[in-house]
């Protein structure tokens, strides 16, 4: 059963009591909330993922609900638990389907210690996989956003997800978190609406989330080897420019970008450098033209 | 024979260490598994830490065995540029000093 296969009645039903069980990627995630827009956000974003039987036993726990006594009608906000942590502060209650994305993001990186977790976008063409890793800000969602767009498969824009037993990039599939300027700029290319609307949000710029197509969906259980290893940096004003780099540097780059690398000591050392043995080139990457920079990126991959 | 070069060094003590490198770089990764601490190291620094690795060695020995292993002159290896690389290991607490 896939989540499009439920009535929205039955969506907001299950997301009050028992919680929605579904897959993303290895993941199973149970998401409970009494808000009628995570029930949206599930049947918008989510309407291919697979939807698992209550009860099943579930790696992540995420709770969604509106703000306490006065926040529920003044300024509204909604405020996101994970298993028993609340790990950001109270956002605007419009903001509660980025909350949903923010808090699974949360509970891979702090939970998912089987996998060698880095900060990442990653996506997939004639079975290699594109890591472009790098820190906020440096415009990977951007870049994950609009090669999804030109037919790339989806993993994540936030999470490389590297298998331990042989250092494969697994996928997540889950949507793409777009933030300010970068919106518009996408979505005069998204010919497919897969771009969500704008949610007002004054720090960020305003937020859309940009829904993985269906194959990146169908195809969520198939891993691959990484090809290129980019390390991309949006700097306003910069022509395209790409600097080959040495697997060393840019091992020390992924393990300083990673979430649990020397929590896995030994093991994260030696799946690292077993990712970057499969790699056929890594780079550092400037630019400021999403166009040129898509192109490039293209032809890596040709 | 000087107290100097009876000191032979060797990997500090506890330590155990994994390398990586890729062939065409002149670069070893070493990982220091009680610290969690990475090292990016040049390949002569890295081949001088697995020397010592085998067993404590003095300053001239680290020398001789290098000039051997690499078919390097003396002179393109001088010896002040080998103890500058042993002082930079001891800082990261990677080797330690022993009296031989």
């Amino acid at each position: 059963m896939i989540v499009s296969e439920c009535s929205p009645r039955q969506l907001r039903s299950l997301l009050r009591r028992t919680g929605l069980c579904i897959r993303t990627g290895p993941f199973i995630c149970r998401i409970q909330s009494p808000l009628p827009e995570i029930a949206q956000t599930l049947a918008d974003y989510y309407a291919q993922f697979p939807l698992l039987p209550e009860g099943t036993f579930a790696d992540m726990e995420l709770r969604i609900f509106a703000g306490r006594r006065l926040r529920r009608w003044i300024r509204p906000q909604a405020i996101c638990q994970c298993e028993d942590q609340i790990p950001f502060y109270p956002q605007p209650r419009g903001l509660a389907p980025a909350l949903l994305e923010w808090g699974l993001n949360w509970a891979v990186t702090n939970l998912a210690h089987w996998y060698l977790m880095v900060h990442g976008a990653v996506l997939e063409r004639h079975g290699k996989a594109l890591l472009l890793s790098a820190k906020a800000e440096s415009g990977k969602s951007t870049l994950a956003a609009a090669l999804t767009l030109r037919g790339w498969r989806l993993f994540s824009d936030e999470i490389a997800l590297i298998r331990l037993a042989d250092s494969q990039l697994v996928p997540l599939a889950r949507p793409i978190c777009l933030k300010g300027p970068s919106i518009e700029l996408i979505r005069r290319q998204d010919q497919q609406g897969l771009v969500g609307p704008t949610v007002a949000d004054p720090v960020r710029g305003g937020i859309a989330l940009v829904r993985p197509t269906a194959e990146s969906v169908s195809r969520m259980e198939e891993p691959a080897p990484v090809g290129w290893v980019v390390f991309p940096e949006f700097t306003p004003g910069a022509a395209t420019q790409w600097t080959p780099l040495a697997k060393a540097l840019a091992f020390i780059r992924l393990a300083d970008n990673s979430f649990n690398y020397s929590l896995l000591g030994t093991t994260g050392f030696q799946t690292l450098a077993a990712l970057l043995d499969q790699a056929q080139g890594c780079y550092k990457f400037r630019y400021s033209n999403l166009e040129e920079a898509i192109d490039w990126l293209e032809h890596l991959a040709d | 024979m000087s107290a100097v070069s009876n000191l032979q060094w060797r990997w500090a003590a506890g330590v155990s260490l994994t390398f990586y490198a890729w062939q065409e770089e002149p670069f070893v990764l070493v990982f220091q598994p009680a610290s969690g601490d990475t090292h990016l190291l040049d390949r002569l620094s890295g081949e001088v830490l697995c020397l010592l690795g085998c067993q404590p060695r003095t300053m001239q020995e680290v020398w001789q065995q290098l000039l051997a292993q690499t078919g390097l002159a003396a002179e393109e290896l001088p010896l002040d540029r080998l103890e500058k690389i042993l002082g930079q290991l001891e800082q990261l607490e990677l080797i330690e000093r022993v009296s031989a």
